[in-house]
């Protein structure tokens, strides 16, 4: 079942509105200490152990799974370069909680891609055991039952059998986290261009989940 | 319910599956939001392993000297929009309310619990072993929290770090915030920047301090109560900054511990207002971490009090922005550190008086350098004011086109020797 693109939303002019903006008052709690990310990335700044773990907590299984579908299964190791790359240059970024997981992204997508070039090597080998995905081959039985039929693997692996832009477009705005900008940032390309790779991303996932 | 796979699926409703918006169906039973859902769910045990060896990285980064990593250090953030408190009392924030620090898309939400959990295991750790945290732990939440940190504290007066005073400020401004607002203090967790403000602002501050004696190191540092909003409101990067009267009443000890990022964002126009007899009370430690916009225009005699080598140190084209007028009045010393680094106009503007000073107080090979920027006038009226010791050596270094072009009355007083090697 292919989804249509309904041509009215398409101009909306809302979706240049930064996200905290648009979500303002139906916030749930959990947008709210976005911010608290900024103060926390400060106290990292100053060398702070305990600020640098808070940090740690929330980025790396956001690394894990966006690098699990770049790099495959050398994703720990190319989330445990990153780390080591964001400790060196944490003292030298500047910017909002936001800006910091941006950051934090360009850094994991360097170093995938440095690995991917040093490899030599096809992207996007998620290895995820078979019964795992069987939630997902009958979409219109999962439909009603709630997300713990599909388990994170299982997601990751539909994914990342997107176009490489468009998985990425895709895990940054959803697994980083990120607005269309920051992921935009990360990616070198336009806001514009990203919103329309996730869309593309997120058209083609639903066209998998109806196969 | 966004209709993913009902066939209408706009890039809006795209926007909003992506955005994690309520209601958008992300959670709900939509294949394709269960996946991004899915894909964004709460994070495993597992994916948090190798915390240790990142932080075992991250330390060996920052084990430097406290001075070097100050000093290369300027300002990180834009204002932070929200204020908050720390790692550890972060986890009790998110075990009490639920609140989850990854909150971009919804992530990771459900798990705070457990994360929470281990974070405050952790925290807790480190306070028994460090014994660092008592304004986290005054900022915890309940009463009986900040009773153990005023008795840990003894209640006497001590002067805080500015790390630690910055936490006592957050715990104060919760607790202002809750006398203004009448909210119970415990249910205040994390303030916007405009709450923290106003927090501050009220006439409520002054009566949480008397109430409270564990705010007594925190009056202490800030060198009085009435400095203590202007204080904490520097420490906790709020837009407002003190008005100049409040920046120099602080204490010279509080202003030269205020943390780098903090001090490097203090604008031209919150000093342009003081007094210089009060700008020549700040303390060096102070003024030398201002940054270089703000350093060139402080008055003459403030700048002399600060090292030769802060100046030295200021990109060429701050030091540029220096008035020749107000380089004269640096020590030779001082001068003689800037020179090299000073555009061709500026060193033409000195008086040679003063530039040949300065001079003296280089190595010949440095002179020269300096001096072949210079047109032959220029050079011959320092090289006049020179002792005829360093003529003898800076001269020869010079380019011929310079040295042919210098005055003979000037060229006589050197010996034959030198005389003997020039065009």
């Amino acid at each position: 079942m292919e989804p249509t693109p309904d041509p009215s939303a398409a101009t909306g002019v809302d979706l240049d509105q930064p996200r905290d903006n648009r979500a303002e008052g139906a916030a749930p709690p959990a947008r709210a200490p976005l911010a608290d990310l900024a103060d926390v990335v400060r106290l990292a700044q100053d060398g702070d152990e305990d600020a640098f773990r808070v940090l740690y907590r929330d980025l790396q299984p956001r690394f894990l799974r966006y690098l699990r579908v770049i790099v495959g299964d050398e994703a720990e190791d190319v989330a445990s370069e990153t780390w080591l790359h964001i400790a060196r240059g944490l003292s030298s970024f500047r910017g909002d909680s936001d800006g910091f997981r941006g950051w934090a992204a360009t850094i994991a997508r360097n170093r995938a891609t440095d690995h991917l070039r040093q490899r030599q090597r096809r992207p996007r080998t998620v290895s995820v055991p078979v019964e795992e995905l069987a939630p997902l081959a009958g979409a219109d039985d999962t439909a009603g039952r709630g997300l713990e039929m599909v388990s994170t693997d299982a997601a990751l692996a539909l994914i990342a059998r997107l176009p490489r832009d468009q998985a990425e477009a895709v895990l940054l705005r959803t697994v980083m986290g990120l607005d269309a900008r920051a992921a935009a940032a990360v990616l070198g390309k336009r806001p514009g261009a990203v919103r329309t790779a996730a869309y593309r991303g997120l058209r083609k996932l639903a066209g998998f989940l109806g196969e | 319910m966004s209709s993913i796979h009902r066939g209408r699926f706009g890039r809006r409703a795209a926007e909003q599956v992506l955005d994690g918006v309520p209601g958008s169906g992300r959670a709900g039973c939509d294949p394709l939001a269960s996946v991004l859902a899915a894909a964004a769910a709460a994070a495993r045990d597992v994916e948090r392993a190798g915390e240790d060896a990142a932080v075992t990285g991250f330390l060996a980064e920052h084990l430097v000297p406290v001075d070097q990593s100050r000093r290369g250090q300027m300002i990180k953030s834009p204002l932070a929009k929200l204020l908050t408190i720390k790692a550890g009392a972060f986890a009790l924030a998110l075990s009490a309310g639920g609140v989850a620090l990854a909150a971009g898309t919804g992530a990771f939400t459900s798990s705070s619990h457990a994360s929470a959990h281990g974070a405050g295991a952790s925290s807790a750790g480190q306070q028994a072993r460090a014994g660092r945290h008592v304004g986290v732990e005054a900022s915890g939440a309940g009463a009986h929290a900040r009773a153990g940190a005023a008795g840990k504290a003894g209640l006497t007066a001590r002067i805080l770090p500015a790390s630690e005073a910055a936490k006592t400020c957050s715990a104060l401004a919760r607790q202002a915030y809750a006398a203004v607002t009448g909210a119970d203090a415990r249910t205040v967790q994390v303030l916007t920047e405009t709450g923290v403000q106003q927090a501050l602002d009220s006439t409520a501050l002054r009566q949480v301090i008397i109430d409270n004696p564990q705010f007594g190191s925190l009056v202490a540092t800030a060198g009085g109560q009435a400095n203590v909003a202007d204080y904490c409101g520097l420490l906790l990067h709020l837009a407002k900054l003190p008005a100049p009267g409040g920046l120099v009443a602080l204490p010279a000890s509080a202003l030269s511990a205020l943390p780098a990022g903090v001090v490097s964002r203090i604008p031209a126009t919150a000093l342009a207002p003081v007094p210089t007899a009060d700008l020549v009370k700040l303390p060096a430690a102070f003024l030398s971490r201002l940054s270089g916009s703000v350093l060139v225009r402080l008055p003459a005699v403030v700048l002399v009090k600060l090292p030769a080598g802060v100046l030295a140190a200021l990109h060429a084209s701050v030091l540029a922005g220096l008035h020749a007028s107000v380089l004269a009045q640096l020590p030779a010393k001082t001068l003689a550190a800037l020179l090299p680094k000073l555009p061709t106009a500026t060193l033409t503007l000195l008086p040679a008086k003063t530039l040949a000073a300065a001079l003296a107080k280089l190595s010949a090979k440095a002179v020269a350098a300096i001096v072949a920027k210079l047109s032959a006038k220029t050079t011959a009226g320092i090289l006049a004011k020179l002792p005829a010791g360093s003529l003898t050596q800076i001269v020869p270094r010079l380019p011929a086109s310079l040295v042919s072009a210098l005055p003979r009355s000037l060229l006589s007083g050197l010996p034959p020797s030198v005389l003997s090697h020039l065009p």
